[in-house]
């Protein structure tokens, strides 16, 4: 009737935080292995500079950890909505202290221009990424946390808190526009 | 009939696969008739393949976040009265013997747990404490999950309710572990014992996985974790334990041993039901389903009652046995030997197992709640076009006579010959009592499709007018079989069809058709849209 004991898979994100919580660095340690690939990515598409990425995720989950006393865990889990939410937040500090820098017309025309060659995947990555930063802010949050972070288009409006309707609508507006930057790699 | 504009809002959630159902059947319709909208979701579709092929940086490798070197503990504050610090330390130290505490012990006698289907438990764990003295005691109730959370726990003494009271509470998690004890020994003298036998002494600043930063007659040195055979500490720190322990300071009135309640929630728990089923060649279907608990709190719960909850919503009430308790090797249990409720409790389901079980830390228990042979199951075949265009689909449909099913997985197989054969896996919703399940099974690979569009007239700018289709559906069975055939239709088209037809609902049309063995039948239809 009883089966052998196997082996339990890794714990999920709900049980890690809830050991944060209860003041284990083991569980954070096991956190930050999870996510910070995520993490990192997000921000070095919102802030470009790797030092000012490295800051900014380092604040992300040091947030995380004073803030876990904080986390309710509810059914189903929401642990990565809150972690997004944190990162969108330490986003826009570090995006309001940043000198503001005009975005550079050119992005655009240079990419237009060379896309025509077949670029190698380090160059289509950097072209990719310049055309994501040339979109507006509000736009770019939504194609990389729905693109990238997996999020659904519900988490992604409870993280910005918007409508559902406008993340989908944001996520159309910017992959029109990046569709229009980068034509020469679209097949 | 859905518009350009609400059809543009909602292309990133069909990409996505996120449209519930209308809404996907409205805009498939809507695409059908609509070549700009169709195009604006093919230049979405490309520049979503794009942006894939050039996902963001990982973190660089050394990538670490320092923490502080304060330990945070739960409930700071109410909980960490300095003068109860400093019991405990000197509780600690003492290595909490029966010297420092009388003759206090805590004895465990069995468990209650409610799982949740992810990750949540309810545990009411019964213990009996020895030898309280009248007063203020300290007690250590050790065991407790690693994923409790302290702030839920409640202490309820059957021997004197009124009389007993925990005046405060501290919960204990600081693990023996390699980075622990480093942590503990920050600002702190170690020895560093190298791979080449050296030794060198210094006082340890900070450390991370791959380094210890150590000072050393006024100087500051990086060590390489590598290069280290082991590092010596003076004393043993106090504050760790080897086990998650919630400690009590305890008022009682009355004296001597107190069988008492303790209940706490905990993360780290988590079931699903699973199912096999084997489709037999006299058309009937052999399932036996199977509970699955995940134990990974960090605590063992020996002889634990347990109970399940599966959240749903407007569920009928129902009774329902999980678990024989008194057959070998879990076989043939039948369903006049129930002896166990399933209960609707507020919106959720909550399901018993009969006999108490063991949970041990980081493990994973089966347990088997049905098994059934020869339930008498149909082979419907399909044909859906916007499931496939030339392929014809197999479902396996039984009724589910005498238990609800909850909510999991059915490996489906079948039998080839002398041998079973995997089929396919495939999800099923909770299933009450009485209802139909049906399996998609996979797709028939004697009977063939070919569906041509014969005629497409359009209206500026673009829209479809009218619509011609002819379907061709083989059978190379040796049996005549019937075919559904599912057609999507704009909500405001009208059919006429060479065969009889019914109207789903707004968007879907079906066909019964005959198909004799070895033989093809053609079947063509008009959709006029208004």
């Amino acid at each position: 009737m009883l089966m052998a004991d196997v082996q339990a898979p890794e714990p999920t994100d709900e049980a890690l935080i809830m050991a944060v919580k209860n003041g284990s660095h083991e569980a954070f340690e096991q956190i930050l292995r999870r996510y910070r690939d995520a993490i990192y990515g997000y921000l070095k598409t919102l802030l470009k500079d790797p030092a000012r990425t490295d800051d900014a995720a380092q604040d992300v989950f040091l947030r995380l950890f004073r803030g876990a006393s904080h986390y309710k865990v509810v059914e189903g889990g929401r642990f990565k909505s809150w972690l997004f939410m944190i990162a969108v937040n330490v986003a826009r500090n570090a995006l309001r202290s940043r000198r503001a820098v005009p975005l550079d017309s050119r992005i655009s025309e240079t990419l237009a221009a060379s896309a025509h060659d077949r670029p190698d995947a380090d160059e289509r990555r950097e072209r990719v990424q310049a055309a994501l930063e040339s979109l507006p802010e509000e736009q770019r949050q939504v194609v990389v946390l729905k693109e990238y972070q997996g999020l659904t288009f519900e988490e992604v409006a409870r993280v910005l808190d918007i409508p559902v309707n406008t993340a989908k609508s944001r996520m159309r507006y910017g992959l029109l526009k990046l569709s229009e930057l980068l034509q020469g790699y679209m097949r | 009939m859905m518009t350009c504009e609400r059809a543009s809002e909602e292309l990133t959630a069909l990409l996505y696969n996120e449209a519930d159902a209308p809404t996907r059947a409205a805009l498939e319709e809507h695409l059908g008739r609509c070549p700009r909208c169709a195009a604006e979701l093919e230049t979405l579709r490309a520049a979503l393949g794009v942006l894939r092929s050039a996902a963001p940086p990982a973190a660089p490798p050394g990538f670490s976040v320092s923490l502080p070197r304060r330990r945070v503990l739960p409930r700071a504050g109410s909980l960490m009265a300095a003068s109860i610090v400093a019991a405990l330390l000197l509780f600690f130290l003492s290595d909490g013997g029966p010297k420092a505490y009388g003759d206090i012990r805590v004895e465990k006698v069995d468990f209650s747990l409610t799982v949740y289907n992810r990750n949540l438990a309810l545990v009411r764990d019964r213990r009996n404490i020895f030898n309280l003295r009248a007063g203020r005691n300290i007690v250590r109730f050790s065991d407790v999950p690693a994923y409790i959370d302290p702030t839920s726990v409640h202490f309820f003494s059957l021997t004197d309710a009124t009389g007993t009271r925990v005046v405060e509470q501290n919960f204990e998690f600081d693990l023996v572990s390699a980075d622990a004890l480093l942590r503990k020994f920050l600002d702190e003298s170690i020895e560093c014992v190298f791979k080449d036998g050296s030794v060198g002494k210094g006082r340890l600043l900070s450390y991370d996985p791959k380094t210890l930063v150590i000072s050393q007659s006024g100087e500051a040195l990086t060590l390489s974790r590598e290069n280290i055979q082991s590092l010596r500490m003076p004393k043993l720190p106090e504050g760790l334990l080897s086990r998650p322990t919630l400690v009590w300071d305890l008022d009682v009135k009355t004296e001597g041993k107190h069988e008492t309640i303790v209940s706490y929630l905990t993360g780290g728990m988590a079931w699903k039901a699973d199912y096999t089923a084997i489709s037999k060649k006299e058309r009937t279907l052999e399932l036996s389903g199977w509970v699955t608990v995940t134990n990974q709190s960090g605590a063992t719960y020996e002889n634990a009652k347990v109970k399940l909850i599966a959240g749903d919503v407007h569920r009928v009430r129902e009774t329902f046995k999980v678990l024989q308790d008194s057959l070998p090797n879990g076989a043939g249990v039948g369903q006049n030997r129930s002896q166990v409720e399933e209960q609707s409790f507020f919106e959720y389901h909550l399901y018993t197992l009969v006999r108490t079980t063991t949970l041990r830390a980081g493990s994973v228990k089966q347990v088997e709640f049905v098994q059934r042979n020869g339930i008498p199951a149909r082979h419907l075949y399909e044909y859906d076009c916007t499931r496939s265009a030339d392929r014809v689909a197999v479902k396996l449909e039984f009724k589910n006579t005498d238990m609800p099913l909850p909510m999991g997985q059915v490996r489906l197989s079948a039998e080839v010959g002398p041998s079973t054969e995997f089929v396919r896996a495939i999800s099923i919703e909770h299933t009450p009592k009485d209802e139909k399940v049906v399996l998609l099974a996979g797709y028939a690979f004697d009977l063939a499709a070919e569906r041509k569009v014969t005629r497409l007239d359009r209206n500026e700018p673009g829209q479809i007018r009218r619509q011609d289709v002819e379907l061709k559906l083989r059978n190379h069975k040796d049996e005549d079989v019937e075919i559904d055939v599912l057609e999507p239709v704009g909500g405001n088209g009208t059919v006429e069809s060479s065969e009889p037809h019914e109207k789903l609902d707004a968007y879907k049309i079906r066909f019964v058709v005959a198909v004799p063995k070895h033989s093809e039948k053609t079947l063509k239809w008009r959709i006029d849209y208004e």
